[in-house]
């Protein structure tokens, strides 16, 4: 499906994973909600073909429902066995072209969650103002 | 520091005053049960303020997220409030401590996760949306001492309890 390399993502490499505002607390700490298999993974883009701005948009949402935080791919390698795999997605026929598209792949277990929620920082903020994305 | 009658033992006031001592013993034991409850009620302020914050949970329709997650079911929310009551009465009648509020938020899959984020320790414990799976819970205290499992026990309740107090800090 991929028209694009699939490339090893260094574990110095840097992925933005979108959070819904649903997930964030009042006191602007991440909700361990927000680390979650949808379909086959965690969808994260890596930060070599993304900027924040390209993961806080959402194709139907908008990115005013959310933000972006950042986390180092080796970072998550280090939790439970997680894996880290670049699957970038070109002429998908419901989703849109994105090169730096990757799943964090291992089940998100409460600890594997928490562990997530401690080696992430926030790149955009919920309310920080929107910029165009290039996507 | 104030008194008021009832703090004195009612053999006190037994000497020759018949009839009317006896009510106030009444009125003293009924009082000190009162004074008991609504300590009790004040020591689990803050777990029912917190329980009744997240009620807001339940209008999360499906797709809440425009990831596909589905919404939360009413029933998943109720058990997970009479958990943590069970939990924060355990502390008190058990233990004799007052268990922190967690942060109760929408979890995975229409789970609902009470999370304790101490400088201490954290736990995290998910209510799944299917009833006849038992909670699962994950603790440590960012080094060496870790709890987990399935809550599907009082004594595992009391493992829990225990755990949570002792590093809550």
């Amino acid at each position: 499906m991929s028209g694009w390399e699939v490339e090893v993502i260094p574990d110095s490499g840097t992925l933005f994973l979108r959070v819904h505002k649903v997930h964030v607390r009042e006191d602007d700490s991440i909700a361990a909600g927000a680390f979650a298999d949808h379909g086959g993974g965690m969808s994260v883009d890596w930060a070599k073909y993304a900027t924040p701005h390209d993961t806080r948009s959402h194709p139907t949402k908008g990115p005013g429902n959310y933000g972006a935080v950042s986390m180092n791919a080796g970072h998550v390698r280090s939790i439970d066995a997680l894996k880290v795999i670049h699957e970038p997605i070109k002429d998908h026929p419901t989703l849109p072209d994105n090169r730096a598209h990757s799943e964090v792949i291992g089940d998100k277990t409460n600890e594997v969650r928490m562990k997530l929620g401690r080696i992430v920082d926030w790149a955009i903020r919920l309310g920080d103002p929107i910029r165009a994305s290039y996507r | 520091m104030a008194f008021s009658w009832y703090d004195y033992p009612a053999y006190e006031h037994e000497d020759d005053r018949g009839c009317e001592i006896k009510n106030l013993i009444r009125w003293s034991d009924d009082d000190g049960r009162a004074a008991e409850r609504r300590e009790r009620r004040r020591r689990l302020a803050k777990i029912e303020s917190a329980i009744e914050k997240s009620r807001s949970i339940l209008e999360l329709g499906d797709d809440f997220d425009g990831e596909g997650s589905p919404g939360y079911l009413k029933e998943t929310w109720e058990r997970a409030s009479s958990f943590l009551r069970q939990l924060a009465a355990t502390s008190l009648d058990r233990f004799s401590q007052v268990a922190a509020a967690p942060y109760i938020d929408p979890g995975p899959n229409g789970s609902i996760d009470l999370h304790w984020k101490r400088a201490t320790c954290e736990l995290l414990v998910t209510v799944p949306a299917d009833p006849n799976t038992a909670p699962t819970y994950y603790g440590d205290d960012y080094g060496k001492s870790v709890v987990k499992g399935s809550l599907d026990s009082d004594a595992n309740l009391r493992v829990v309890v225990l755990w949570l107090l002792e590093h809550q800090g």
